[in-house]
């Protein structure tokens, strides 16, 4: 039986190379993390999507309050993960990326061994070079836009852990980050099944990039 | 419930296919109660796989070779070994498929397990890890072959 059919029936108790957690943004319910089920789950990747339903942009008056009002919805999905003896990576967009960071932040004993942010909202200066030294977090990939609006004006949030991220990348230079710069897609572009395929799943599974 | 030797109501010796018809190895009664439309194709599978695993209790098991053999649909016999491993029944294992022979390259109990590359021990080349490359098959757990022992014994 080929590998993706199995694990369409096993589901949780399929066989599986590593789990990914994906996290939305805001103004949506995510319904990429709907689609992108299938790459994963002919990667043997096991997926768990967190859907925190649609939440307005007022979320953004208090980005960090919000952000960890969902942080126990990430908890929960990786200690599923982890109990079943799996490497746990993750993916957010947007609002996501600011829920990711938060809940490695707020839980120092959460690890992933790879992130993928796209559109991402955090800080340029936020920490992964001392959550990378916790052993919380292995490779961040960071995928840059200069056409993302929405992270490029994420700098004005009232908030000391968001900024634009998305648009000009993350300051730090331990190798931790993967500044990865895209030069036409814009806040939502990345999330597309080609990109998925082609990048998202090869990172996820060996931290490998196409050149 | 699960049917035991001591519930079998026979009065004669049994003789192996019979005890096979009132017997169930571990897992079936589960598939019976979740298909209870489906017995004699259930009772089909359950015999064919009581005869391979009495052959050789390491044995192998595929949805291809059973399909052939009890002449049940691949969709079907895949479904069913999905639901034996989720009763408890079987286990899977993951076999790297060599894209050159098509034989089997390496083998391990679980997917996470399995290196990234490898030089085939079937062709001699190497190959980067193809999740579309990676076949999945069963084997018979210690429950399983623990019931196996009744047939066994009436051989």
């Amino acid at each position: 039986m080929k590998l993706a059919k199995f694990n369409a029936l096993a589901g949780g108790a399929g066989q599986y190379n590593c789990a990914v957690i994906t996290i939305h943004g805001l103004r949506t319910r995510g319904a990429w993390q709907k689609w992108v089920t299938l790459p994963f789950q002919d990667a043997g990747i096991r997926y768990s999507p967190i859907d925190y339903d649609h939440q307005l942009v007022l979320a953004l008056l208090r980005p960090t309050w919000r952000a960890d009002g969902f942080i126990e919805s990430v908890v929960q999905a990786w200690q599923d993960h982890d109990e079943a003896g799996l490497a746990v990576t993750a993916a957010g967009h947007s609002f996501g990326t600011l829920v990711l960071g938060r809940a490695l932040q707020r839980n120092p004993d959460l690890r992933l061994q790879r992130v993928i942010l796209a559109g991402s909202i955090l800080s340029p200066a936020f920490p992964w070079l001392e959550l990378a030294r916790l052993g919380q977090v292995g490779q961040v990939l960071n995928e840059v836009s200069r056409s993302d609006l929405a992270a490029r004006f994420a700098r004005f949030l009232p908030s000391r852990w968001t900024g634009s991220s998305g648009y000009a990348g993350f300051t730090d230079g331990s190798g931790t980050v993967t500044n990865r710069h895209y030069s036409w897609i814009g806040h939502s572009d990345a999330v597309v099944r080609l990109h998925v395929e082609k990048v998202w799943v090869p990172f996820l599974l060996h931290g490998a990039l196409p050149s | 419930m699960a049917r035991s030797p001591g519930t079998q109501g026979y009065t004669s010796q049994p003789t192996f296919q019979n005890s096979i018809l009132h017997m169930s190895l571990a897992g079936f009664d589960t598939l019976r109660r979740e298909h209870p439309d489906q017995d004699s194709a259930i009772q089909r599978l359950e015999q064919v796989m009581a005869e391979i695993l009495i052959g050789d209790p390491a044995a192998t098991l595929d949805e291809r070779h059973l399909s052939s053999v009890t002449e049940l649909s691949t969709e079907l016999i895949e479904h069913w070994l999905v639901e034996l491993m989720k009763a408890a029944a079987l286990e899977s294992r993951v076999a790297w498929i060599c894209p050159v022979t098509h034989g089997t390259s390496t083998t391990e109990r679980l997917l996470k397990d399995l290196p990234r590359r490898i030089e085939c021990q079937k062709c001699g080349l190497h190959h980067d890890y193809d999740p579309a490359q990676i076949d999945v098959f069963f084997v018979a757990t210690e429950p399983l072959l623990a019931s196996l022992q009744y047939f066994r014994d009436q051989r």
